[in-house]
Protein backbone atom coordinates (compact mmCIF):
# COMPACT_ATOMS: atom_id res chain seq x y z
CA UNK A 1 0.00 0.00 0.00
CA UNK A 2 1.40 3.63 -0.58
CA UNK A 3 2.09 5.93 2.05
CA UNK A 4 0.00 9.09 1.11
CA UNK A 5 2.45 12.38 1.68
CA UNK A 6 1.38 14.82 3.85
CA UNK A 7 2.39 18.63 3.14
CA UNK A 8 4.73 19.09 6.33
CA UNK A 9 6.68 16.15 5.69
CA UNK A 10 7.55 17.66 2.11
CA UNK A 11 11.62 18.24 2.42
CA UNK A 12 12.39 21.89 3.34
CA UNK A 13 14.25 21.80 0.53
CA UNK A 14 10.94 22.06 -1.92
CA UNK A 15 8.97 23.72 1.53
CA UNK A 16 11.35 26.41 1.00
CA UNK A 17 10.30 26.49 -2.74
CA UNK A 18 6.76 27.17 -1.85
CA UNK A 19 7.59 30.01 0.64
CA UNK A 20 9.50 31.93 -1.72
CA UNK A 21 6.28 32.94 -3.12
CA UNK A 22 4.55 34.55 -0.31
CA UNK A 23 4.97 38.07 1.33
CA UNK A 24 6.87 37.66 4.28
CA UNK A 25 3.45 38.55 6.62
CA UNK A 26 1.61 36.24 4.58
CA UNK A 27 4.22 33.87 5.45
CA UNK A 28 4.30 34.60 8.97
CA UNK A 29 0.04 34.65 9.00
CA UNK A 30 0.40 30.98 7.77
CA UNK A 31 2.86 28.94 9.36
CA UNK A 32 4.06 31.25 12.67
CA UNK A 33 1.45 29.39 14.81
CA UNK A 34 1.03 25.62 13.22
CA UNK A 35 4.06 24.17 15.17
CA UNK A 36 7.67 24.10 16.11
CA UNK A 37 8.93 22.57 12.76
CA UNK A 38 7.61 25.19 10.49
CA UNK A 39 8.47 28.00 13.23
CA UNK A 40 11.97 27.59 13.00
CA UNK A 41 11.98 26.65 8.96
CA UNK A 42 10.10 30.78 8.30
CA UNK A 43 12.65 32.12 10.38
CA UNK A 44 15.78 30.87 8.33
CA UNK A 45 15.23 31.66 5.13
CA UNK A 46 15.04 34.64 3.17
CA UNK A 47 12.44 36.47 3.56
CA UNK A 48 10.17 39.18 0.80
CA UNK A 49 9.17 42.10 2.71
CA UNK A 50 6.89 43.67 0.56
CA UNK A 51 4.72 46.82 2.79
CA UNK A 52 3.27 48.26 -0.30
CA UNK A 53 -0.67 49.36 0.29
CA UNK A 54 -1.20 47.03 3.55
CA UNK A 55 -2.97 47.76 5.83
CA UNK A 56 -2.06 49.68 9.01
CA UNK A 57 -2.58 46.94 11.31
CA UNK A 58 -1.21 44.28 9.71
CA UNK A 59 1.70 46.89 8.78
CA UNK A 60 2.44 47.66 12.75
CA UNK A 61 1.20 43.79 13.50
CA UNK A 62 4.03 42.48 11.43
CA UNK A 63 6.79 45.53 12.78
CA UNK A 64 5.91 44.00 16.15
CA UNK A 65 7.16 40.06 15.00
CA UNK A 66 10.14 41.84 13.86
CA UNK A 67 10.48 43.37 17.14
CA UNK A 68 10.15 40.35 18.84
CA UNK A 69 12.24 38.22 16.71
CA UNK A 70 14.99 40.55 15.40
CA UNK A 71 17.16 37.77 14.02
CA UNK A 72 14.07 38.28 11.25
CA UNK A 73 15.86 41.14 10.26
CA UNK A 74 18.61 39.18 9.06
CA UNK A 75 16.66 36.95 6.84
CA UNK A 76 15.02 39.99 4.81
CA UNK A 77 16.33 40.40 1.31
CA UNK A 78 13.84 42.46 -0.09
CA UNK A 79 12.05 45.36 1.56
CA UNK A 80 9.21 47.59 -0.28
CA UNK A 81 7.82 50.67 1.92
CA UNK A 82 5.24 53.23 0.53
CA UNK A 83 3.70 56.05 1.56
CA UNK A 84 1.22 56.00 -1.01
CA UNK A 85 -2.26 55.59 0.60
CA UNK A 86 -0.55 55.14 3.70
CA UNK A 87 -0.25 57.57 6.85
CA UNK A 88 3.57 57.98 6.76
CA UNK A 89 4.86 54.13 6.63
CA UNK A 90 8.20 54.82 5.55
CA UNK A 91 9.02 57.56 8.54
CA UNK A 92 6.86 55.27 10.92
CA UNK A 93 8.96 51.91 10.08
CA UNK A 94 12.42 54.47 9.99
CA UNK A 95 11.47 55.21 13.90
CA UNK A 96 11.44 51.48 14.29
CA UNK A 97 14.08 50.02 12.94
CA UNK A 98 17.45 51.13 11.32
CA UNK A 99 17.90 50.43 7.79
CA UNK A 100 21.49 49.23 8.52
CA UNK A 101 20.45 46.89 11.04
CA UNK A 102 19.07 44.68 7.48
CA UNK A 103 22.32 43.24 7.16
CA UNK A 104 21.39 41.10 4.34
CA UNK A 105 19.32 43.31 2.51
CA UNK A 106 19.50 43.38 -1.42
CA UNK A 107 16.66 45.13 -2.69
CA UNK A 108 15.55 48.31 -1.50
CA UNK A 109 12.22 50.52 -2.51
CA UNK A 110 10.78 53.03 -1.60
CA UNK A 111 7.64 54.86 -1.97
CA UNK A 112 6.60 58.26 -2.62
CA UNK A 113 8.99 59.15 -0.22
CA UNK A 114 9.99 62.24 1.46
CA UNK A 115 12.82 65.18 1.60
CA UNK A 116 13.77 64.04 5.34
CA UNK A 117 13.62 60.30 4.39
CA UNK A 118 15.34 60.26 1.86
CA UNK A 119 18.05 62.38 3.17
CA UNK A 120 18.59 59.33 6.52
CA UNK A 121 18.36 56.34 3.86
CA UNK A 122 20.83 57.58 1.43
CA UNK A 123 23.21 58.28 4.52
CA UNK A 124 22.86 54.71 5.18
CA UNK A 125 22.95 53.24 1.83
CA UNK A 126 27.10 53.00 2.26
CA UNK A 127 26.59 50.71 4.82
CA UNK A 128 24.56 48.46 3.65
CA UNK A 129 26.82 46.36 2.08
CA UNK A 130 24.53 43.50 -0.02
CA UNK A 131 22.31 46.27 -1.08
CA UNK A 132 21.92 45.04 -4.83
CA UNK A 133 19.38 47.17 -6.07
CA UNK A 134 18.01 50.39 -4.62
CA UNK A 135 14.55 52.27 -6.39
CA UNK A 136 12.44 55.38 -4.72
CA UNK A 137 10.18 57.75 -5.86
CA UNK A 138 8.73 61.28 -4.58
CA UNK A 139 11.56 63.17 -4.12
CA UNK A 140 14.60 64.82 -6.09
CA UNK A 141 17.65 65.50 -4.49
CA UNK A 142 20.98 64.85 -5.27
CA UNK A 143 21.89 61.03 -4.93
CA UNK A 144 25.13 60.68 -7.06
CA UNK A 145 27.57 61.61 -4.81
CA UNK A 146 26.20 59.12 -1.81
CA UNK A 147 25.41 56.52 -4.64
CA UNK A 148 28.81 56.45 -5.57
CA UNK A 149 30.16 55.14 -2.17
CA UNK A 150 27.39 52.29 -1.77
CA UNK A 151 27.82 48.54 -3.78
CA UNK A 152 24.79 49.29 -5.57
CA UNK A 153 24.11 47.62 -9.15
CA UNK A 154 20.97 48.78 -10.11
CA UNK A 155 19.57 51.87 -9.70
CA UNK A 156 15.57 53.62 -10.38
CA UNK A 157 15.18 57.16 -9.49
CA UNK A 158 12.58 59.59 -11.03
CA UNK A 159 15.55 62.60 -11.25
CA UNK A 160 19.46 62.08 -11.72
CA UNK A 161 20.74 65.43 -10.05
CA UNK A 162 24.05 66.02 -9.74
CA UNK A 163 27.02 68.19 -11.45
CA UNK A 164 29.03 67.42 -14.27
CA UNK A 165 31.87 68.21 -12.69
CA UNK A 166 31.14 65.90 -9.33
CA UNK A 167 32.24 62.85 -11.34
CA UNK A 168 35.82 61.96 -11.96
CA UNK A 169 37.90 59.30 -12.02
CA UNK A 170 38.06 59.13 -8.29
CA UNK A 171 34.32 58.40 -8.19
CA UNK A 172 33.73 54.91 -8.22
CA UNK A 173 30.40 53.88 -9.76
CA UNK A 174 29.39 50.23 -9.60
CA UNK A 175 25.73 50.45 -11.08
CA UNK A 176 25.31 48.94 -14.26
CA UNK A 177 21.51 49.53 -14.79
CA UNK A 178 20.05 52.71 -14.18
CA UNK A 179 16.46 54.47 -14.86
CA UNK A 180 15.39 57.71 -14.57
CA UNK A 181 11.67 57.88 -14.74
CA UNK A 182 10.86 60.99 -14.40
CA UNK A 183 13.40 63.52 -16.55
CA UNK A 184 16.16 63.54 -19.38
CA UNK A 185 19.98 63.71 -18.62
CA UNK A 186 21.56 66.39 -21.35
CA UNK A 187 24.39 64.74 -23.53
CA UNK A 188 27.11 65.90 -21.80
CA UNK A 189 26.12 64.64 -18.38
CA UNK A 190 25.32 61.42 -19.80
CA UNK A 191 29.09 61.36 -21.48
CA UNK A 192 30.47 62.04 -18.03
CA UNK A 193 28.04 59.50 -16.82
CA UNK A 194 29.00 56.49 -18.89
CA UNK A 195 32.42 57.74 -19.19
CA UNK A 196 33.34 57.05 -15.48
CA UNK A 197 30.82 54.03 -14.82
CA UNK A 198 30.19 50.73 -15.90
CA UNK A 199 25.85 50.97 -17.02
CA UNK A 200 25.27 48.25 -19.33
CA UNK A 201 21.35 49.21 -19.13
CA UNK A 202 20.10 52.89 -19.01
CA UNK A 203 16.44 53.33 -19.23
CA UNK A 204 15.54 57.56 -20.06
CA UNK A 205 11.68 57.49 -19.63
CA UNK B 1 4.86 -7.84 -15.01
CA UNK B 2 5.28 -4.68 -16.97
CA UNK B 3 3.27 -3.04 -18.75
CA UNK B 4 4.07 -0.46 -21.75
CA UNK B 5 2.08 2.79 -22.07
CA UNK B 6 2.01 4.99 -25.47
CA UNK B 7 3.04 8.27 -24.54
CA UNK B 8 4.13 8.48 -27.86
CA UNK B 9 3.13 7.10 -31.60
CA UNK B 10 5.83 4.43 -31.61
CA UNK B 11 5.28 1.43 -29.73
CA UNK B 12 8.97 -0.15 -30.46
CA UNK B 13 11.47 0.61 -28.27
CA UNK B 14 14.73 2.71 -29.33
CA UNK B 15 13.22 4.45 -32.21
CA UNK B 16 14.22 7.26 -33.91
CA UNK B 17 11.31 9.83 -34.63
CA UNK B 18 11.35 13.82 -36.14
CA UNK B 19 12.61 14.12 -32.10
CA UNK B 20 15.00 12.26 -32.16
CA UNK B 21 15.64 8.95 -30.28
CA UNK B 22 12.74 7.13 -28.09
CA UNK B 23 13.34 6.08 -24.45
CA UNK B 24 11.50 4.08 -22.47
CA UNK B 25 10.89 5.29 -18.49
CA UNK B 26 9.51 2.30 -15.58
CA UNK B 27 7.67 3.26 -13.10
CA UNK B 28 8.01 1.70 -9.70
CA UNK B 29 4.75 -0.37 -10.19
CA UNK B 30 6.48 -1.53 -13.33
CA UNK B 31 4.36 0.60 -16.31
CA UNK B 32 6.60 1.42 -18.84
CA UNK B 33 6.55 4.80 -20.99
CA UNK B 34 8.11 6.05 -24.03
CA UNK B 35 9.30 9.58 -24.10
CA UNK B 36 10.86 11.35 -26.93
CA UNK B 37 13.74 13.75 -26.26
CA UNK B 38 11.53 16.66 -26.23
CA UNK B 39 10.64 15.04 -22.95
CA UNK B 40 13.88 13.97 -21.80
CA UNK B 41 15.48 17.08 -22.22
CA UNK B 42 12.80 18.80 -19.51
CA UNK B 43 13.94 15.40 -16.63
CA UNK B 44 17.39 16.68 -15.58
CA UNK B 45 17.25 13.25 -13.72
CA UNK B 46 16.19 10.98 -17.05
CA UNK B 47 18.32 12.96 -19.35
CA UNK B 48 21.79 12.05 -17.21
CA UNK B 49 20.53 8.44 -16.55
CA UNK B 50 20.11 8.00 -20.51
CA UNK B 51 23.32 9.70 -21.26
CA UNK B 52 25.06 7.75 -18.62
CA UNK B 53 23.65 4.74 -19.33
CA UNK B 54 23.39 4.68 -22.55
CA UNK B 55 20.03 2.01 -21.85
CA UNK B 56 19.29 1.31 -25.77
CA UNK B 57 15.89 -1.02 -25.41
CA UNK B 58 15.88 -1.56 -21.37
CA UNK B 59 14.20 1.18 -19.82
CA UNK B 60 15.32 3.27 -17.26
CA UNK B 61 13.95 2.62 -13.50
CA UNK B 62 12.41 5.53 -11.57
CA UNK B 63 12.33 4.01 -8.33
CA UNK B 64 10.37 6.81 -6.66
CA UNK B 65 7.56 7.72 -9.08
CA UNK B 66 4.07 5.58 -9.33
CA UNK B 67 2.24 5.26 -13.07
CA UNK B 68 -0.98 6.98 -11.78
CA UNK B 69 2.10 9.87 -11.30
CA UNK B 70 4.35 9.47 -14.15
CA UNK B 71 1.94 9.39 -16.99
CA UNK B 72 0.45 12.97 -16.56
CA UNK B 73 4.25 14.03 -15.95
CA UNK B 74 5.05 12.57 -19.40
CA UNK B 75 1.40 14.34 -20.55
CA UNK B 76 3.23 17.59 -18.80
CA UNK B 77 6.35 17.28 -20.31
CA UNK B 78 4.88 16.76 -23.59
CA UNK B 79 2.78 19.43 -23.93
CA UNK B 80 6.06 22.07 -23.15
CA UNK B 81 8.42 20.13 -25.07
CA UNK B 82 8.14 23.04 -27.78
CA UNK B 83 8.16 26.10 -25.29
CA UNK B 84 10.49 28.61 -25.84
CA UNK B 85 13.69 28.18 -23.47
CA UNK B 86 14.41 30.57 -20.82
CA UNK B 87 17.62 31.72 -21.18
CA UNK B 88 20.07 30.28 -19.05
CA UNK B 89 21.16 31.54 -16.23
CA UNK B 90 24.52 32.92 -15.79
CA UNK B 91 26.36 31.78 -12.44
CA UNK B 92 27.47 35.08 -11.89
CA UNK B 93 24.00 36.97 -11.67
CA UNK B 94 25.29 39.85 -10.87
CA UNK B 95 26.34 40.16 -14.12
CA UNK B 96 22.88 40.49 -15.62
CA UNK B 97 21.55 44.18 -15.76
CA UNK B 98 18.43 42.99 -16.74
CA UNK B 99 16.39 41.99 -13.57
CA UNK B 100 16.80 42.54 -10.04
CA UNK B 101 16.94 38.88 -8.91
CA UNK B 102 15.69 39.52 -5.53
CA UNK B 103 12.38 40.61 -6.68
CA UNK B 104 9.95 38.46 -5.23
CA UNK B 105 8.53 35.87 -7.22
CA UNK B 106 5.08 35.85 -8.62
CA UNK B 107 3.34 32.91 -8.57
CA UNK B 108 0.15 34.10 -10.65
CA UNK B 109 1.68 33.34 -13.59
CA UNK B 110 0.42 29.36 -14.35
CA UNK B 111 -0.87 29.41 -17.73
CA UNK B 112 -4.19 27.94 -18.08
CA UNK B 113 -3.55 24.35 -19.32
CA UNK B 114 -1.04 24.05 -16.26
CA UNK B 115 -3.58 25.27 -13.81
CA UNK B 116 -6.19 22.88 -15.36
CA UNK B 117 -3.42 20.32 -15.30
CA UNK B 118 -2.37 21.01 -11.54
CA UNK B 119 -6.20 20.99 -11.05
CA UNK B 120 -6.05 16.72 -11.01
CA UNK B 121 -4.09 16.63 -7.56
CA UNK B 122 -5.42 17.20 -4.47
CA UNK B 123 -4.43 17.54 -1.02
CA UNK B 124 -6.84 15.21 0.45
CA UNK B 125 -5.64 12.40 -1.72
CA UNK B 126 -1.30 13.03 -1.65
CA UNK B 127 -1.17 13.79 -5.22
CA UNK B 128 -0.66 16.82 -5.27
CA UNK B 129 2.26 16.21 -3.37
CA UNK B 130 3.34 13.39 -5.25
CA UNK B 131 3.57 15.29 -8.35
CA UNK B 132 5.69 18.00 -6.87
CA UNK B 133 8.01 15.19 -4.96
CA UNK B 134 8.06 13.69 -8.38
CA UNK B 135 9.15 16.92 -10.78
CA UNK B 136 11.59 17.42 -7.41
CA UNK B 137 13.16 13.78 -8.06
CA UNK B 138 13.42 14.27 -11.50
CA UNK B 139 14.58 17.54 -11.83
CA UNK B 140 11.42 19.00 -13.88
CA UNK B 141 11.73 22.66 -12.85
CA UNK B 142 9.30 23.90 -15.02
CA UNK B 143 6.68 21.13 -12.99
CA UNK B 144 8.07 21.74 -9.82
CA UNK B 145 7.53 25.58 -10.19
CA UNK B 146 4.07 25.34 -10.76
CA UNK B 147 3.12 22.45 -8.28
CA UNK B 148 4.93 25.35 -5.23
CA UNK B 149 3.00 28.32 -6.74
CA UNK B 150 -0.22 26.25 -6.71
CA UNK B 151 0.55 25.51 -2.71
CA UNK B 152 1.77 29.61 -2.26
CA UNK B 153 -1.46 29.99 -3.89
CA UNK B 154 -3.54 28.13 -1.53
CA UNK B 155 -2.31 29.34 1.79
CA UNK B 156 -1.97 33.15 0.83
CA UNK B 157 -4.48 34.77 3.44
CA UNK B 158 -5.08 31.84 4.86
CA UNK B 159 -4.70 31.67 8.89
CA UNK B 160 -2.63 28.81 11.01
CA UNK B 161 -6.08 27.56 11.43
CA UNK B 162 -7.17 27.41 8.06
CA UNK B 163 -3.68 26.31 6.86
CA UNK B 164 -3.79 23.25 10.18
CA UNK B 165 -7.16 22.22 8.20
CA UNK B 166 -6.18 22.14 4.79
CA UNK B 167 -3.23 20.33 5.42
CA UNK B 168 -3.98 18.29 8.15
CA UNK B 169 -0.50 19.65 10.23
CA UNK B 170 -0.33 18.52 13.64
CA UNK B 171 0.71 20.01 16.80
CA UNK B 172 3.17 20.10 18.86
CA UNK B 173 2.96 17.76 22.18
CA UNK B 174 1.63 20.06 25.16
CA UNK B 175 4.94 21.61 26.96
CA UNK B 176 6.79 21.17 24.04
CA UNK B 177 7.88 22.85 20.82
CA UNK B 178 6.06 26.30 20.79
CA UNK B 179 4.03 25.23 23.55
CA UNK B 180 6.85 25.02 25.40
CA UNK B 181 7.18 27.65 28.64
CA UNK B 182 9.92 29.33 26.82
CA UNK B 183 9.19 29.16 23.74
CA UNK B 184 10.26 32.12 21.36
CA UNK B 185 8.46 35.12 22.52
CA UNK B 186 7.46 36.11 18.93
CA UNK B 187 5.39 32.89 18.45
CA UNK B 188 2.85 33.78 20.99
CA UNK B 189 -0.35 32.43 19.91
CA UNK B 190 -3.49 33.73 17.75
CA UNK B 191 -4.57 30.29 17.78
CA UNK B 192 -4.38 27.08 20.20
CA UNK B 193 -1.01 25.81 19.49
CA UNK B 194 -1.85 22.36 20.84
CA UNK B 195 -5.01 20.21 20.78
CA UNK B 196 -4.45 20.03 24.81
CA UNK B 197 -6.51 23.00 26.38
CA UNK B 198 -4.39 22.67 30.03
CA UNK B 199 -1.04 22.75 28.00
CA UNK B 200 1.37 25.83 29.22
CA UNK B 201 2.37 28.07 26.61
CA UNK B 202 1.39 31.80 25.21
CA UNK B 203 -1.69 33.29 25.94
CA UNK B 204 -3.79 33.44 22.96
CA UNK B 205 -3.82 37.22 21.52
CA UNK B 206 -5.66 38.81 18.74
CA UNK B 207 -4.19 38.39 15.51
CA UNK B 208 -5.20 41.90 13.45
CA UNK B 209 -4.59 39.66 10.50
CA UNK B 210 -7.81 37.73 11.59
CA UNK B 211 -9.98 40.98 12.15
Amino acid sequence: MMVKIKFEFLPNEILFQCFQYLNAPDLFHSFNQLNSHFSTLIRNIPLYLNFFQMKKSLFHHFCQIILLNSEIKQKIIYLQLSNDATHGQIEHFLSLFSLNTFLNLRSLLLIDLNENNIKQVLSILPFLSNLYSFSFTGTNIETLEIISKSKLRMLTVRYLEFESASINQTTIIGITSLTITDSQLDNFKLFKLFGYSNIRKFRDE
Amino acid sequence: MATTAEASNTTTGNTETATGKMIKIQSNDGQIFEVDQGVVEQSSTIKTLSDLMDVGDVPIPLPNVKASILGPIVDFCNHHKNDQKPEPIDEDDDDDPNKDIYEPKRSDDICEWDLNFIKQFTVPEGTLFDIIMAANYLGIKTLLAVGCKTIANMVRGKSSTEVREMFNISYDPPGEGINAPNAIEGQAGTVPTTQDANATGPSPQPDPMNQ
